[in-house]
């Protein structure tokens, strides 16, 4: 069946508006605006820290708010606490408002209720609001913490006053150790400490300064044999130049193999700038193929998230109802 | 509550989907479709351009209606009358050897200018006036059934066929003229601004074909 679009649309502007209406009585109605609230009274000595709006809450959570606060004609305060219907009943006849002021965050009444099944408060009565204060019981707990800290700080007083007694037990420690310093540098050595000797003390200097002696002419001989072995080079090396004067020709600055030596060496050199050079394009067109691989990658995803945007919109465009079914036509 | 909401949403749904939407392949041919009519008329370049048009065959092709493909082929060769190009109209001979629609035959007839066997009845109805003054060999007609079709395309196909066969006169190329540029289609503009320009100049009017030159740099 074929509606008309005019129809269609006053359909759904009527469907709509009555939904919106009946969404927000929906919610009014779950929010509690329709239900029955109950009002109690309760009295305090002081109307400090008492604001209306205040909350009221059971176990942590909010049941109603302080509605209303006055004072009656014996400078009483009086507070009138709203409760909805539906906690109405954490409410009853044994019940206890206590006014909580937490060391952080706003005060609140707490309701402490013993048994639920008890009886009803009346809404006439006139409940007492007792005050539960945070900051006190913090400080009756912190007292025996700080006692604490008072006697640990009187044994530090008396550990820096024996510090600084000459005759404490600190400088007693630091007088031995001196002694024992003196003596120390009073001994030639530490060896002579060990062995208590000096005699056989003065035997092993003797041993250690002959040893010495000995190294020292085994060193002139090796200087000697050093000397011989330079003597050799010098014969050898006139050897060589006699060899070097008849290769002359071959071997010599301007020979053959020389000349040809140095075109290796260049030729070598270019080698090797021609090797990196060629490692260089290696390099390139190995990146330039990563390259192209991203770049296809990159092509293909493109691809795809464009192919489904455009069926998405495609998709989107088919299922608009009010809009012309397309239909492919001659121009 | 809960189920008064659920039935009243699902009314509304309801509601909104009167009617059953098309395939997703004809929906999509006939976008890419649309897209290549218009990038080919505004002058858009040619690769993106032939992007749409191949989409469009795609599209066609997954559902394998030739009379759907014909027509394709069909859009194609009316837009090259209509901006005055030669006709590519292998493909569509291909498709009519496989499977003949007398609607699409009728229509290739038509853009060919084939007095003598088009059947007016099977014409499109916005081409049927145009089709009986073209047939007439009146130009003056001719141009009076061009303004009077509706969709500015068909008016530069009419148009495009009449100039084709020598049935051409100044007002009929001012219609062509103005229903390009109104519509903003450069490509058949120029066209039709070139032609009305070697019209003037025959006719010996210079200051008009200058101005007309002009133009036509302007859009360059």
């Amino acid at each position: 069946m074929t509606l008309k679009i005019e129809f269609k649309v006053g359909l759904f502007i009527t469907i709509t508006s009555f939904l919106i209406i009946a969404s927000i009585g929906y919610v009014a109605y779950k929010k509690g605006m329709f239900s029955k609230v109950y009002t109690y009274t309760l009295s305090s000595q002081t109307g400090e820290n008492l604001t209306e709006g205040m909350p009221v809450a059971v176990w942590g959570f909010t049941i109603g708010r302080v509605s209303l606060l006055e004072l009656n004609d014996q400078g009483t305060v009086l507070i009138r606490i709203k409760i909805p219907e539906r906690h109405n009943r954490m409410i009853r006849a044994d019940s206890k408002f206590i006014l909580d002021k937490p060391l952080i965050g706003s005060p609140r009444i707490l309701v402490k209720t013993t048994n639920l099944n008890g009886p009803p408060l009346s809404l006439l009565t006139i409940q007492e609001l007792t005050e539960s204060n945070d900051i006190n019981e913090i400080i009756k707990r912190a007292q025996p913490i700080i006692d604490k800290a008072d006697r640990i700080m009187g044994n530090v007083e008396r550990i820096t006053a024996n510090l600084a007694d000459p005759k404490g037990n600190v400088n007693q420690i630091l007088r031995d150790v001196e002694t024992l310093v003196a003596r120390f540098s009073k001994r030639d050595s530490i060896l002579e400490m060990a062995v208590g000797d000096p005699e056989s003390v003065k035997s092993i200097h003797d041993a250690l300064k002959k040893l010495r002696d000995i190294t020292a002419k085994a060193d002139g001989i090796l200087l000697q044999v050093d000397g011989m072995a330079g003597k050799a080079d010098g014969i050898l090396q006139r050897v060589d130049g006699m060899a070097g004067k008849t290769d002359g020709e071959l071997y010599g600055k301007d020979g053959v193999l020389p000349q040809f030596r140095n075109i290796l060496r260049d030729l070598l050199a270019k080698l090797v700038k021609i090797d990196a050079t060629f490692d260089n394009i290696n390099k390139i067109s190995a990146e330039a193929a990563d390259s192209t691989k991203d770049l296809k990658a990159l092509r293909s995803e493109l691809d795809a998230t464009v192919t489904a945007i455009g069926e998405l919109a495609g998709e989107i465009d088919r299922m608009i109802p009010f809009k012309t079914k397309p239909e492919i036509k001659l121009p | 509550m809960k189920k008064l909401f659920c039935f009243l949403f699902a009314a509304l749904l309801l509601a909104g989907c009167g009617a059953k939407p098309a395939p997703v392949w004809i929906a999509a041919s006939h976008k890419q479709l649309e897209t290549f009519k218009q990038d080919f008329l505004i002058d858009r370049e040619p690769t993106i351009t032939q992007i749409h048009f191949r989409k469009a065959l795609d599209e066609i092709k997954k559902g394998g209606d030739a009379g759907l493909l014909g027509k394709v082929w069909l859009t194609r060769m009316a837009l090259q009358v209509a901006v005055r190009e030669e006709l590519e109209e292998s493909e569509y001979l291909k498709t009519e050897a496989a499977e003949a629609a007398p609607a699409n035959r009728n229509f290739y007839r038509f853009l060919k200018g084939d007095v003598a066997t088009v059947d007016v009845s099977l014409l499109p109805e916005p081409y049927r006036p145009f089709w009986m003054a073209f047939s007439s060999g009146d130009a003056a007609k001719t141009a009076v059934s061009i303004a009077a079709i509706e969709d500015p395309l068909s008016r530069l196909i009419a148009a495009g066929l009449a100039v084709s066969h020598r049935l051409e006169n100044d007002a009929m190329l001012q219609i062509a003229v103005e229903t390009a540029s109104l519509n903003g289609w450069k490509r058949p503009l120029l066209v039709w601004l070139e032609r009305l320009q070697s019209s003037c100049e025959a006719a010996g009017d210079a200051a008009k074909a200058s101005t007309i030159r002009s133009r036509i740099e302007l859009m360059k």
